[in-house]
């Protein structure tokens, strides 16, 4: 199955409106991703069918289209179960001492 | 009044992510929040606010997990878009994988299980296999726990299969939540236990049978079966204000009465999910806190407030082995209301809590402050420091105190030296573990106390979720990939030929039952330990 990637910039929005059309966004059983953060990029992952409702209800948020391409769904969740993903976390030394700083 | 500290919630009508304040009231700590639409939502958070305080002192933040699967996304809505991303602060101690949503039950209560003609969620041996495969390569400490539960796991004819390929990719303690009925059988349950099963995660909602209407019948055979099998078992009460708040001394007399089979009990106050009127949520809410004060009253003090710890208080004994190793080790960094814990001994006829004869709070702070002379140490300084603590540790023992059949000196060495699994598993004799977890619903969730969870559903769309995430908003994960992963009855059918919903369902034969040996043994003439 092809799923569409969007990344795109909106207008920022407060955080209960965000949330709101988001939980709204996901509940449509063919839009698998949609999540916005606090500068206003957006990413969207979702089936074909699902690219309708989609632009529609981000229409009046949306500033400007980044990024858009297809890919087959099987490669997306393909990426999720390879181990090269990466994130920052801190080193040990660092947990410590944050762990000293909150328990004096 | 007193503001406690503010977080971030849901609106239980429209799930939109609001502005939340834990407070204080009349000695209780409260969760209030405003919807724009839908107006104020307040309920009881913890019945003790002096109790809070105190554990609130031992929260402490995890590592979180250092390749999460959708690293690109912010959790800038978070809980929405969960799977898990770089905001979380705890790494996974425990995976819950569900197997199928096929049960033999048809609880009234239940929306876990697939009623007739519904889609049937099964993942393949080979999604499984790719599940357990990206856990094991979550770092910076991938899990080694992992829960298979259901519906009924036990209804899948592959389950030792499965069992076994999870050993073989090194998951070194697996816990199956069952009914139990299937296990009555004697060599089925030698077969899973063979297989690599370590414990059974076992419903159990009162000793009384008006209670317990789940297995209470059944219950006596699963216990000859387990000890056949020589498994253990854990058993877990949902905890319901006004239902069977007054069953939880004796379920843990119960517990005492079988303590060569069962390891643990473990508590769990209900999670009231979905909309609820407030007098409704009033009635059946109770907090850990509250089952805990019960507990104090129905054992006659003989388990008291006081012998309970937060979960992330034995956090120094994991940075005393992490600064100890220079490895990352598992740390129990969950937030302090999510659950709490203790151990009781069993002395001949006495129960003895842990906290009874060992200076806990000292031994902990004794390993925090060895941890931290540690910091920058070469290794043999280190080892050196670790051996010194060890010598100190039996001062905050009084072995005047101490159950006697239990060399509690030895025994601490050997945790804090070796750190291995078998070391933990020496204490486990004549011991009970007693737990509290508080699973969230939409009225008391909390994000803060999500985005530390250490309890997660693995999902074969590669997504990782925590539990309160995954059971509250169940449209946006749950349900929502289960479905996309469903055979439809008809396509379920066509793969397994002679399959018949009406099969799979259990006929309970209650006077059978009951005039069995094992049923009388189990349930007249026990033990009273208060």
């Amino acid at each position: 199955m092809k799923v569409k990637i969007l990344r795109a910039k909106i207008k920022k929005l407060k955080q209960e409106e965000a949330s709101l059309l988001q939980y709204n966004l996901l509940l449509n059983k063919k839009i698998f991703v949609a999540t916005f953060d606090e500068n206003g990029d957006a990413f969207f992952v979702f089936s074909p069918e699902a690219e309708k409702e989609l632009k529609q209800k981000i229409s009046k948020i949306l500033e400007k289209v980044e990024d858009e391409r297809e890919e087959e769904y099987e490669t997306l969740i393909a990426r999720r179960f390879s181990p090269e993903r990466t994130n920052q976390t801190k080193t040990i030394n660092e947990r410590l001492k944050l762990s000293n700083s909150k328990n004096p | 009044m007193k503001i406690i500290s503010k977080t971030k919630s849901v609106c239980p009508v429209c799930k939109r992510v609001i502005d939340a304040e834990i407070f204080e009231e009349n000695g209780e700590v409260k969760i209030r929040k405003n919807c724009p639409e839908h107006g104020e939502f307040i309920d009881k958070y913890w019945e003790d606010y002096e109790l809070y305080k105190k554990m609130m002192k031992y929260a402490f933040d995890g590592p979180g997990v250092e390749n999460p699967q959708l690293p690109e996304l912010s959790g800038a809505n978070c809980p929405f878009d969960c799977g898990l991303c770089k905001l979380h602060l705890s790494h996974p101690l425990l995976i819950n994988m569900v197997l199928t949503n096929r049960c033999h039950l048809s609880c009234w209560y239940c929306f876990f299980y697939a009623k007739e003609g519904q889609p049937i969620y099964e993942p393949s041996i080979e999604q499984i296999e790719k599940m357990l495969k990206m856990l094991r390569s979550l770092k910076p400490v991938a899990p080694n726990a992992i829960q298979y539960t259901g519906g009924e796991p036990t209804l899948r004819k592959d389950l030792v299969e499965i069992i076994q390929l999870t050993k073989k990719l090194g998951f070194t303690h697996i816990q199956l939540n069952t009914t139990g009925i299937n296990l009555m059988d004697k060599e089925y349950t030698k077969k899973l236990k063979d297989a690599g099963v370590n414990v059974l995660y076992l419903s159990f909602d009162g000793v009384d049978k008006n209670i317990n209407t789940k297995n209470h019948w059944e219950i006596p055979y699963i216990f000859e079966s387990a000890r056949y099998a020589k498994l253990g078992i854990v058993l877990v009460p949902t905890v319901i204000n006004t239902w069977n708040d007054q069953e939880l001394g004796n379920i843990i007399n119960f517990a005492l009465n079988n303590i060569d089979i069962v390891r643990a009990v473990n508590f769990q106050p209900v999670s009231l999910v979905g909309r609820m009127p407030r007098e409704q949520r009033e009635k059946f809410r109770i907090t850990i806190p509250g089952a805990i004060k019960k507990i104090e009253d129905q054992t006659n003090g003989a388990i008291s407030k006081e012998d309970w710890y937060t979960i992330p208080f034995v956090g120094a004994v994991s940075k005393f082995v992490e600064a100890l190793t220079n490895k990352p080790t598992f740390e129990f960094s969950a937030h302090p209301a999510c659950g709490m814990a203790t151990y009781i001994f069993l002395d001949g006829d006495k129960v003895i809590p842990i906290t009874r004869f060992i200076d806990v709070e000292g031994m902990i702070a004794l390993l925090d402050s060895s941890a931290d002379e540690m910091l920058g140490k070469p290794s043999w300084e280190r080892k050196l420091i670790a051996a010194k603590t060890a010598l100190q540790v039996t001062k905050y023992i009084d072995k005047q105190k101490a159950p006697k059949s239990i060399n509690f000196e030895r025994l601490l060495a050997n945790i804090l030296t070796k750190h291995s699994y078998s070391a933990l598993g020496a204490f486990h004799v004549k011991t009970l573990f007693l737990g509290m977890m508080h699973f969230m619903d939409e009225y008391n969730y909390d994000i803060e106390r999500v985005k530390r969870c250490v309890i997660h559903y693995v999902q074969p769309d590669g997504t990782e979720v925590p539990f309160c995430t995954f059971n509250v908003f169940p449209e946006l994960y749950r349900d929502k990939v289960q479905e996309a992963y469903s055979y439809s009855p008809e396509e379920w059918k066509k793969l397994n030929p002679g399959w018949d919903y009406e099969k799979d369902k259990y006929h309970r034969d209650t006077q059978k039952l009951e005039n069995g040996e094992a049923y009388k043994k189990t349930y007249f003439n026990i033990k009273k330990y208060w």
